[in-house]
């Protein structure tokens, strides 16, 4: 009998581990694979010199390589160290989906969407640079200083300690680029940023201004100097610090619906975004790489607004958040983080209109015992469903 | 004396010397553990202590413990008439695999249970029980009697006012009752009376008029009814009531509640869905286990190691939540918090114990094991050693098979 239940025991816990392993087989067959893996052995992180970083992003920049430039902006390091309750304590403001999402809660799916916003945003100002220099000609490189005022103030240490703060970074350091056309000097103004050893280009203005798609470019009484070969960058490799989505379809739209809402639940947002409508019909990310980011950047920001108005469900607490911000920031971070969506339930869908190639579909959800109802917005496209918006 | 039977006679010095000091730390740590689920206002419950000194040296009390038992495994094992190596290694590996685990998944509590059920090698489970049952008996009747005093909080909830008789939430306190109850009846044994399963019965109509606490106040009463069915059968007819229990079929079935109960747990969940009448029914039952369960699992999954999932009670931080997420069952919290290789030691460790229990004949041990892993599927109490102490059987010895050592 003892050795009966020896045998038994074993066989009842072996069946205990098969259930698992045979649920965690179904679930990666339905899983989607999100993202596109870059083949990127002995690639250097970064550099650690402002000089290098400067010299790197004017080289790609010169060659119109608008993605290679991307990879030398603080697209990652924002993602991972942006801090909303300091900005929010800081500056007495919160601008919604149009700010950041917060890093302070350590969200997976915050990173993604910030990292995607990030990758737009980057990627439009640079495409206006890339034009102008178009519009130019080519640019040659001139030189580079650093912005320091001659006697700088208090002041100019608080505002710049308030940014790292913000940032998340270790420094920040403004310079000054000097760019040529063959006739005029242009000052290019950027603003850097220190993460850990690494220098990364946060925005190209001055500390001052805000906004990553500000732009100062202006025409400079500097005498024209002879143009600084970049040749040594013509190898040059940073990784890469933006995701690019897989296209993922489904067949059924309710079940696309439903794995759509698990992944938010998750906090991965890749895998959400994997089945939005980035691609369109037979586009690929080779497809004109600055469109696939702002497609992306606009599909992460409808997850973020999403999470915000379900997170934010309940419309009084909001208010009352928002009439003392400064003093209640760290309540408003955490009433945004992503591990609040384990408490939320999807409870209903409902088919509004399916005729084959768009569909609307309303689902209602139950989060803090309040009903947040949306309509997700589909289109058939070859061969599945993608989501255009939620709304 | 020839040196063989003086170091004998030392080796047993030591194996009694490291008994006495495990019981004396398993008594102050169930005190302590079981102190905290009370409202008793103790600084390292309330860290209102005026005192900053006395207040970091009581929140340390569980490091201090796990310092202790890892000197008494080391001294076990060393003393331990055979496999010293062996057991050596074994204490040391699985010390090892429960630490790192702790270190993914943040369950600090796992490492205090390893580190007793491994120090607890070859101590009669009976002396463990005793000191255990004296510990947790004196604290309850005692808390409950300062609650119904007035001298610490008697907390109540909800519209039925459930009340909790001191300790922090009812079921718990109904929790506590019930493995009380469970203890008692262990040490008792064949002595247990007819009054002694009416009182429990009692407790347990008791548990469920003034605390609403279904699963355990229906846990005592069929406490009650074994306890006075095992009485019959020893006192009318022993002969009929050993073939009863010496049963293969009711004997693995018993043994091997703890396994049974987990594969049942997790299948139920797996297949749990809401649309389903049946499904829907048997949850409501359950008091929502099934959906919270498959719940955490598509949202969490499972994790070699185990990962820390945040859970909110109706009453979390000491505050009114609309935002209820909860693993109540036992066997889903080993599955996704504790991870699969915890669970695996943790199915192992119930299988040796229900073997060991068949092995020693202990009737009586083996009806608590399946009482307690259905108590387990809706409560969470298995791991918490205020509640259960049964894993520590593990390594113990069971029944009275091992001679009385003495020095001299």
């Amino acid at each position: 009998m003892k050795r009966r239940i020896l045998i038994w025991g074993l066989i009842i816990i072996g069946l205990f581990f098969s259930m698992i392993g045979i649920y965690e087989l179904m679930e990666k067959k339905q899983a989607v694979d999100p993202v596109v893996h870059p083949d990127e052995s002995n690639v250097p992180e970064g550099y650690e010199e402002e000089e290098e970083l400067i010299q790197y992003m004017v080289y790609q920049i010169q060659n119109n390589n608008l993605e290679a430039a991307l990879r030398g902006c603080a697209v990652q390091e924002l993602a991972e160290y942006f801090s909303m309750d300091a900005y929010i304590r800081h500056l007495e403001r919160f601008e919604g989906t149009d700010l950041l999402p917060p890093s302070d809660t350590e969200s997976p799916a915050y990173r993604t969407i910030a990292k995607a916003e990030l990758a737009r945003r980057y990627s439009a100002v640079l495409k206006r640079i890339l034009k102008i220099q178009e519009q130019k000609g080519s640019f040659e490189f001139l030189g580079m200083k650093e912005d320091v005022p001659e006697n700088p103030d208090g002041m100019y240490y608080q505002i710049r300690d308030m940014v790292c703060e913000i940032l998340g970074s270790r420094s920040v350091s403004e310079i000054i680029i000097y760019l040529g056309d063959g006739a005029q000097v242009y000052e290019l103004r950027c603003t850097l940023a220190r993460y850990k050893k690494y220098w990364k280009l946060l925005t190209f203005h001055e500390i001052q201004d805000s906004g990553i798609k500000e732009l100062s470019l202006r025409e400079s009484e500097k005498d024209y100097s002879d143009p600084i070969s970049l040749a040594e960058y013509q190898q040059a490799v940073l990784p890469q610090n933006y995701d690019m989505v897989t296209d993922c379809k489904e067949e059924d739209p309710e079940y696309m619906i439903r794995r759509f809402f698990l992944y938010l639940q998750r906090e991965d947002a890749l895998s959400a975004l994997a089945y939005m409508d980035i691609y369109r019909d037979g586009g690929s990310y080779d497809d004109g790489t600055d469109t696939m980011f702002k497609r992306q950047g606009v599909a992460a920001q409808n997850l973020q607004a999403f999470y915000y108005r379900i997170l934010f469900i309940d419309d009084d607490y909001y208010n009352w958040i928002m009439r003392d911000l400064d003093d209640r920031s760290a309540e408003l971070v955490t009433q945004l983080s992503t591990t609040n969506m384990l408490f939320t339930n999807l409870k209903r869908i409902v088919k509004e209109k399916n005729d084959g190639k768009e569909a609307v579909y309303k689902v209602k959800f139950l989060y803090n015992y309040k009903v947040l109802t949306k309509r997700v917005h589909m289109i058939y496209r070859t061969d599945g469903w993608k989501i255009q918006s939620i709304r | 004396m020839k040196p063989e039977k003086t170091r004998k006679k030392f080796m047993q010095y030591i194996r009694l010397f490291s008994e006495g000091m495990y019981l004396a730390a398993l008594s102050i740590i169930t005190a302590y553990a079981f102190l905290r689920t009370t409202t008793v206002p103790l600084p390292w419950n309330t860290g209102d202590s005026g005192i900053a000194f006395f207040n970091e040296l009581t929140a340390d009390v569980p490091l201090y413990m796990e310092y202790l038992l890892l000197g008494i495994i080391t001294l076990r094992c060393l003393a331990s008439k055979k496999h010293i190596l062996r057991n050596f290694l074994l204490s040391a590996g699985i010390c090892g695999l429960v630490c790192y685990t702790v270190s993914i998944n943040h369950y600090g509590n796992l490492i205090l249970l390893t580190l007793l059920l491994l120090a607890a090698r070859d101590i009669p489970f009976d002396r463990i029980m005793k000191v255990y049952t004296v510990t947790v008996g004196i604290l309850l009747v005692m808390t409950v009697g300062a609650a119904l005093g007035g001298l610490i909080e008697n907390l109540q909830f909800g519209k039925k006012r459930k009340m909790a008789f001191g300790i922090v939430y009812s079921t718990d306190f109904a929790a506590h009752v019930f493995f009380l109850m469970l203890c008692v009846w262990y040490l008792r044994g064949k002595k247990t009376s007819y009054p002694g399963a009416v009182f429990t019965g009692i407790l347990g109509l008791g548990v469920y008029w003034w605390s609403d606490a279904r699963c355990s106040a229906g846990c005592l009463l069929l406490l009650s009814v074994l306890m006075a069915v095992h009485r019959f059968f020893w006192t009318r007819c022993p002969e009929k009531g050993e073939k009863i229990c010496r049963n293969p079929v009711l004997c693995t079935l018993l043994a091997l509640s703890f396994p049974i109960a987990s594969v049942c747990m997790l299948a139920a969940s797996l297949i749990y869905q809401e649309s389903i009448v049946w499904m829907r029914a048997l949850d409501k039952l359950m008091s929502g286990r099934l959906y919270y369960g498959k719940q955490a699992l598509s949202v969490c999954g499972f994790h070699l190691l185990g990962k820390q999932i945040r859970m909110n009670g109706h009453w979390a931080d000491g505050q009114v939540t609309d935002n209820y997420f909860y693993l109540d069952s036992s066997y889903m919290q080993m599955a996704l918090m504790f991870g699969l290789l915890i669970s695996a030691l943790a199915l192992l460790a119930f299988l040796r114990i229900g073997y060991k229990a068949v092995q020693r004949k202990q009737w009586i041990f083996l009806w608590i094991l399946a009482l307690m892993a259905l108590h387990g599927l809706i409560e969470q109490r298995i791991w918490s050693l205020s509640y259960c102490p049964f894993i520590l059987a593990v390594f113990t010895q069971l029944g009275k098979s091992r001679e009385v050592e003495t020095v001299g």
